[in-house]
């Protein structure tokens, strides 16, 4: 038995064809931002966690007595380690400094010849009942040593972190706006150019809902059809930006990947704009109906 | 409420049809059609046949007056009613008006699909009739390569197929031989044995004077003269609810 044709030759309107596209298209780059916004709070959150629990104390070089300046870091290490919660205090030795600062010195420059600070890094259980405890103690045994806890660094990451965020949220808002308009322009061009059928079928007793249902199906079906390519493109971008982030030296952006719950997350991306198109296509249509019948 | 029983399936009072930004076309006209019964609309072109004929397929409203239907006043039905009473009418237009890119077969079966038949009995009814008015081996075709007379048979199937208790037919013999448009009224006046109110509009003199059915005669918008009551004479048969067409039988001779 042949197949039931469908009663608008939908598949015929010029706006019909490039819709998928658009879709396709509006997909991949909702899938894209979403999944900046997975990779983003993944970094953060891991450079946070490396941060947590960790602080640096600096001591001032002390003046032309270098002999003294040992015992005065040794003394003051004492009284860190001592200080209930204090997991491990180090001192960074001079040429790491050295090392952290090489790149803003001129060739040739020996830490000997700079006052550089001593630096000691402190590893501590519970920063938050810690540090109170331990700032008093270093402000009454060495008022010129800083507490470093990395607040400022914490503070600009999680504001650069949410200013991707941000961004991706308003991108995938404008993307489904773009789309809810598409959808409504496409569907408009659709019923006045079937406006002929239509008539036909509503006079031989169709309701509004079996027109709908005619553009219904179809807007799903092709949404879906679109979203997924969209969505397929987009993760093979992501794999591939992953083995290419992989091969960089060192700790980058991209470290790691992306958590299941994120691509399941994500593939929901296109079922929703199928789902959106679906809405908006019956909507369209019932309202264009209503005005005209 | 059994609206089978309703004994006038259409009843105009002072119906008056003005089309948006025209003079009216329809002035004060009253008449009314019985269950049952056959009719002619007649009048030159341009009296406003298909306009009356239009207001009783409900694709306009009066703009002044009272349109009875099945016992309904139509200005006064709610717009979710009006699919119903519809699909209680079928109608054959004057220019067809058969969906382009859809075959013979799938035009046919439009009412049937859309009262939700399922699809096997929607196929022997529209092969059926196909077959009656000899176009079975056309059923595949689209509207545009039929012949003019062909695409006519496929409009009056389509009108047929769902047996409507209403055929209001738009010249429906204006484009096949003498044969078919016998045919054609057999198979009317087969339906309306059945019980189906019917009203045809044509120019054809001949064909009024063959069938001897009372006439409405539209003149310059208005009605010209009263028809004749005529009460059917033969018993009238209610469609049967399920939307199953006639199954008439071939003509004799
Ligand atoms: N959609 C419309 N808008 C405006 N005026 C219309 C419309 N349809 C018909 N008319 C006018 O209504 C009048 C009656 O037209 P109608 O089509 O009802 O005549 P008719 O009796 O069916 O003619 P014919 O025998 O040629 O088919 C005409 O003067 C026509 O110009
Ligand atoms: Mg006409």
């Amino acid at each position: 038995m042949p197949r039931r044709p469908s009663e608008l030759a939908l598949y015929r309107d010029p706006m019909e064809r490039f819709l998928p596209w658009l879709v396709g298209f509006l997909v991949y780059i909702a899938v894209l931002a979403s999944a900046a916004v997975f990779i983003v709070h993944g970094v953060t959150g891991k450079w946070e966690d490396g941060l947590d629990g960790r602080f640096t104390v600096q001591v001032p070089a002390a003046d032309g007595i270098p002999g003294a300046g040992e015992s005065r870091l040794q003394d003051l290490i004492d009284l860190i380690e001592k200080t209930p919660g204090v997991r491990r205090a180090t001192v960074i030795p001079e040429d790491a400094v050295m090392d952290l600062l090489r790149p803003w010195l001129v060739e040739g420059v020996a830490a000997d010849d700079l006052p550089l600070p001593r630096l000691i890094d402190v590893e501590v259980a519970d920063p938050a009942t810690v540090l109170p405890i331990l700032s008093a103690r270093l402000a009454d045994a060495m008022p010129e040593a800083a507490i470093d806890d990395h607040g400022a660094w914490r503070a600009s990451v999680r504001r650069l972190g949410g200013a991707i965020e941000v961004i991706a949220v308003a991108v995938v808002i404008g993307i489904i706006i773009v789309t809810a308009g598409a959808v409504v322009v496409t569907t408009l061009s659709a019923v006045s150019i079937h406006r002929e059928e239509i008539d036909i079928l509503h006079t031989i007793g169709a309701r509004h809902g079996y027109v709908a249902r005619q553009f219904a199906g179809r807007a799903f079906g092709s949404g879906l059809a679109s979203g997924l390519i969209g969505y397929a493109c987009a993760a093979v971008s992501l794999v591939a930006l992953y083995h290419l982030a992989a091969r960089l030296p060192g700790e980058t952006m991209f470290g790691g990947s992306l958590p299941g719950l994120a691509w399941v997350i994500l593939s929901a991306i296109p079922l929703t704009v199928a789902a959106l198109m679906l809405v908006t296509t019956v909507a369209t249509v019932l309202r264009w109906l209503a005005r005209r019948y | 409420m059994d609206r089978a029983e309703t004994p006038r399936v259409v009843a105009f009072d002072g119906v008056g049809l003005g089309y948006p930004g025209g003079t009216e076309v329809l002035h004060d006209v009253t008449f009314s059609l019985d269950s049952g019964s056959f009719h002619f609309l007649t009048g030159p072109s341009g009296a406003g046949k298909t306009s009356l004929l239009r207001l009783m397929y409900l694709a306009v409203r009066p703009t002044r007056g009272t349109l009875t239907l099945f016992g309904q006043d139509i200005t006064r039905t709610s717009r979710r009613r009006l699919p119903d009473l519809r699909r209680r009418i079928g109608v054959v237009f004057q220019d067809f008006r058969l969906i382009r890119h859809l075959s013979a077969f799938d035009n046919v079966a439009l009412p049937l699909r859309i009262a939700g038949a399922p699809d096997a009995d929607v196929r022997r009814n529209v092969c059926e009739l196909l077959q009656w008015v000899g176009l079975e081996a056309q059923s595949g075709m689209a509207p545009a390569t039929l012949s003019g007379g062909q695409q006519q048979l496929v409009a009056v199937a389509r009108a047929v197929i769902a047996r409507p208790r209403l055929l209001l037919a738009d010249e429906p013999t204006g484009n096949v031989d003498e044969r078919v448009a016998r045919r054609l009224m057999y198979l009317f006046e087969e339906l309306n044995r059945l019980g189906t109110t019917v009203l045809v509009a044509t120019h054809d003199e001949g064909l009024v004077r063959r069938y001897r059915h009372p006439r409405l005669a539209l003149k310059d918008g208005a009605l010209a003269a009263l028809p004749a009551v005529r009460t059917a004479e033969t018993v009238t048969v209610p469609p049967r609810a399920d939307g199953t067409p006639l199954r008439p039988q071939p003509v004799p001779g």
